[in-house]
């Protein structure tokens, strides 16, 4: 036993390491939050870009989602980078792992579910249901994401996201419904890009 | 009656390992040399210690071209670090 270590010093190293465990970020790890952020963005102000400004096309306009399928892919590769580079895998990474992945699989049900309805029902009122359910679901994961990592950029992400879900809904109640895809691209920055980058400067402080 | 602390997890190193360790699934070589401020040869003898003792295992392998030494806590190790927290709690307490 080393005669110089007390217990007290040894309760001190628990807690400091475990604590310095939960803080620990690497530059980059957020890389897919970065892309999913700046792509579903991107895709909104498309969406709302061709409603707008293109009535020629207007009723395909939404078909820029389907640009999200390849994008699942690219995000298969870059996550899979992410993993091979990343030096530790925590239990919190495995808990945010398994909330995005329920995340995931909710949205293409629930996607799966309103064109199913939408198609045999020829009844596509469900559709504006869309942005503020997804946003919904987003606020909740993000807000999951934000207490089990104690980021508070990632709560004010989960409010925005709520917020936008209100207010999306709001434009679909008025006559601003292409209103709701700009919300949707601002809370995508606020919600994944902004919290994101935070997160990487800070980390580029730390050791690497 | 206090019950003895476990001699190979009253070392300042090989406890801040344990305690990385506990947090994580896995951890690189590199991440516990970088968190624990340690040498990288006086963290290879203490990871070899707990490795003896069956606390720990680690894997070594490749990442592409580089090496790569990934270590995991075993039931075993979390069952002494939860004894020795315990007896930690009773020294203190008293």
């Amino acid at each position: 036993m080393e005669t110089n270590f007390t217990e007290r010093q040894s309760l001190e190293t628990i807690t400091g390491m475990i604590e310095q465990a939960k803080n620990y970020h690497r530059k980059g790890s957020l890389a897919s939050y970065v892309f999913w952020g700046w792509m579903i963005a991107g895709l909104a102000v498309a969406d709302f870009l061709l409603l707008t400004l293109v009535p020629s096309i207007r009723d395909n306009a939404h078909a820029v989602w389907a640009l999200t399928l390849p994008a699942a892919v690219v995000n298969i590769f870059i996550q899979r980078r992410v993993d091979r580079q990343a030096l530790v895998r925590t239990h919190i990474n495995a808990i945010i792992g398994y909330i995005w992945t329920g995340f995931a699989i909710s949205v293409w049900l629930f996607l799966a579910i309103v064109f199913t309805i939408a198609i045999t029902t020829k009844t596509w009122f469900l559709m504006i249901t869309l942005t503020p359910v997804i946003m919904l679901m987003l606020g909740m994961a993000q807000f999951a994401t934000a207490r089990a990592c104690r980021l508070r950029s990632f709560l004010t992400g989960a409010i925005a996201f709520w917020a936008g879900a209100a207010l999306s809904a709001a434009c679909i109640l008025s006559k601003y419904v292409e209103l709701q895809f700009i919300i949707l691209a601002l809370c995508m920055i606020l919600g994944f890009v902004v919290p994101a980058g935070a997160l990487d400067r800070k980390a580029s402080g730390d050791v690497q | 009656m206090f019950s003895e602390l476990d001699p190979l997890l009253h070392s300042q190193l090989r406890l801040a390992v344990m305690s990385l360790l506990l947090s994580a699934e896995e951890a690189d070589f590199v991440y516990l040399r970088e968190q624990t401020g340690s040498s990288a040869g006086n963290l290879s003898v203490q990871l070899d210690k707990l490795v003896q003792a069956g606390y720990i295992e680690v894997e070594k392998g490749f990442r592409g071209k580089t090496p790569r030494t990934v270590c995991r806590i075993t039931p075993v190790g979390i069952a002494a670090f939860e004894q020795y927290v315990k007896a930690l709690k009773d020294y203190i307490g008293n």
